[in-house]
């Protein structure tokens, strides 16, 4: 089986203050393409730092990361900004560019991707049409519902065609009926598409909608629920 | 990112915060318009100071007068006389030698009452070799015969007197009298005067029948025309007459006094140029302060960019364009700003010269020359970048993720 994101002995500790903080103890990780997992953690558990390193946004101190076959732990700052046009971020607070509309914010990706007007034009309308937002291309995210929005920020990140969907807290920040509707909709993609979906969350209510959970506690992974419970974070 | 989109990027955002945008706009372009206004001005005022200067007294000319200077060991009886002509004639490189002969008079227009005016005795055909472009008349003649009787007048003398009429001229210093018409009267020259060429106010006769009417020999200026003004040919002919007048002659060399007016202007104008280049940098620190607020006003932003993969690079060219562009239309504006400027506060600097030297300078003609255009330009442009830079390296530093997991 390829493994779309593999980690070894993965470990990242910073300097806050005067003390160091280890925030990652040692992650063993293996994700196979078209998984949907969800790793999940208490706040303080090292999420954040796990987010950082899966975004290809921060380096590790120690360990390797290797996304799709390519070692990225030591890579530069211009090629891990590369290997992240193909990373769909999917974040609680949407994280759209309130200026823009919704068909400008996708297209920005694009732009960066240095792909083709034409083909921009393309792959925007149709992702926008199957996410039932066509009526909504013009609209700043201000004049979006909190769902709507969410979806505007998911056609982005498929419309990067990405090696998987890193999906933070997505549905922290919308009513259940819409949370509802947004995990069908990426689990449909995932089944259907066979997109890998690696979701980050403290909510185990929305991390059971996933096919594997990991638990990550004091910066390390525990695949045993029956801990977690012990422990009083799930 | 391709750099047009990036370009379209920033504008985009600048067009967001239109009042943020103006204000910084509007740094730089003051700082700009100051600099072109002034330095057109400047540029203007030293050329029509120049060009009347050089009309005064035409550069390849010198001008030798019996040395009035206080504190210098002069004879009280020396005198130069109308004989000198040949001695100057005999000096190396000289080809013209014009005599004249100034003297206040009371003089009677028609009936009018009196006024106290100088009278110069020159030779009229010479006088127009040495100012072919002044000493010619707009109305009547000038008379060519040596010992005409006719006057010829300047332009504002006709004020009170005409062709044809009659002007009664006595000495102040003696008691001779004398009265003749007028033959002709110069074109305007309007302007500033400075020498000793013919004037608006200037009343010409011929030398010869100066000397008759009132006696005289002794002549107030020679005015020499060399067949250069290569600054050593000025300097040993002058050296010459010195020593042929044992010092006590003062020579006068236009082309040493165009030098002074070119280096009084150049520092005049250096100094004018830092006064708005400091507000050019002021406007600059504007770009800054105005890009750091954005800057944290964007943080999110910055990170959903890196986020999506875009390099550093490319995030520093966002916010430097948007720097750019911020110099781009303030230099544009600010230069044509700059020209309306110095078109409209042409007069009043003008009226100021005209106050401060007590002579009508006229309107001071604002000169933009594509240098100065172009220098403006790229200053302008420069300084966005020069203070844009910081900033847009300081947002290509961010950590994004902080700002995207948090409201």
């Amino acid at each position: 089986m390829k493994y779309i994101l593999k980690t070894d002995n993965l470990k990242k500790s910073y300097i806050q203050g005067k003390i160091i903080v280890h925030a990652l103890r040692g992650i063993n990780l293996n994700i196979e393409e078209g998984e949907f997992i969800s790793i999940l953690g208490p706040s303080g558990s090292g999420k954040s730092t796990l987010l950082n390193l899966f975004g290809l946004l921060d380096i590790p101190t120690e360990g390797e990361i290797i996304v799709n076959g390519i070692n990225i732990s030591r890579l530069s700052n211009n090629k891990r900004a590369e290997l992240r046009r193909k990373i769909g971020f999917i974040f609680q607070f949407f994280n759209l560019i309130p200026r823009l509309s919704a068909y400008k914010n996708i297209e920005l990706a694009l732009i960066i991707k240095n792909i083709s007007r034409s083909e921009r034009k393309k792959r925007i309308s149709s992702i926008l049409e199957a996410m039932g937002l066509g009526d909504r291309m013009n609209h700043k995210p201000n004049e979006l519902s909190g769902g709507q929005k969410q979806r505007v920020a998911i056609a982005r990140a498929l419309a990067q065609d990405p090696t998987y969907l890193l999906m933070d807290e997505p549905t922290g920040n919308v009513d259940t009926k819409t949370r509802d509707i947004i995990m069908s909709y990426i689990k449909r993609l995932n089944k259907e598409k066979g997109i890998t979906v690696i979701m980050i969350t403290h909510d185990s209510e929305i991390a059971k909608l996933t096919d594997r959970i990991e638990y990550l506690i004091d910066g390390k992974l525990i695949n045993n629920p029956q801990i977690g419970k012990k422990l009083g974070i799930l | 990112m391709k750099l047009i989109n990036n370009f379209r990027y920033a504008g985009k955002s600048l067009v967001t915060h239109k009042l943020r945008s103006f204000l910084t706009i509007l740094g730089v372009l003051i700082g700009i318009a100051a600099i072109t206004s002034l330095s057109s001005l400047s540029n203007g005022f030293e050329t029509t100071v120049k060009s009347q200067f050089e009309e005064g007294f035409s550069t390849k000319t010198l001008v030798v007068h019996k040395d009035i200077r206080l504190f210098e060991e002069n004879d009280p009886s020396f005198q130069l006389y109308y004989n000198n002509i040949t001695a100057f004639q005999d000096i190396d490189h000289v080809i013209l030698v014009v005599p004249i002969i100034q003297i206040y008079c009371y003089a009677i227009f028609n009936n009018s009452d009196d006024e106290i005016v100088p009278i110069f005795g020159v030779d009229f055909s010479n006088f127009g070799v040495l100012y072919p472009n002044r000493f010619i008349v707009e109305n009547g003649i000038i008379p060519s015969e040596a010992n005409s009787t006719q006057f010829v007048i300047g332009d504002y003398i006709t004020n009170v007197v005409n062709i044809g009429e009659s002007i009664n001229i006595t000495a102040i210093y003696g008691n001779q009298t004398y009265k003749g018409t007028v033959a002709g009267s110069l074109k305007n020259l309007g302007g500033l005067f400075i020498g000793i060429g013919p004037s608006d106010e200037g009343i010409y006769l011929q030398i010869e029948k100066m000397k008759e009417i009132f006696d005289i020999e002794i002549v107030t200026y020679f005015i020499l025309m060399l067949d250069d003004n290569n600054e050593s040919i000025i300097n040993s002919v002058s050296s010459e007459i010195d020593d042929m007048f044992n010092s006590q002659v003062q020579i006068i060399s236009p082309i040493i006094y165009i030098e002074a007016i070119e280096s009084t202007f150049s520092s005049i104008e250096s100094f004018l140029g830092t006064i708005a280049t400091i507000s050019l940098i002021v406007g600059g620190i504007g770009i800054m302060n105005t890009m750091f607020i954005s800057l944290i006003q964007r943080k999110r932003e910055i990170g959903i960019l890196k986020a999506l993969g875009m390099k550093n690079e490319s995030l520093i060219m966002v916010f430097l364009s948007e720097s750019i562009i911020i110099g781009l239309v303030g230099s544009l504006v600010g230069i044509g700003m700059g020209w309306i400027f110095a078109n409209v506060f042409s007069g009043y600097i003008g009226d100021l010269g005209t106050q401060m030297m007590g002579v009508e300078i006229g309107i001071i003609q604002p000169i933009f020359t594509l240098s100065l255009i172009r220098d403006a330009f790229f200053f302008g442009i420069g300084v966005s970048i020069i203070f844009g830079l910081y900033p847009a390296w300081a947002a290509s530093r961010l950590e994004p993720i902080k700002t995207l997991r948090y409201e």
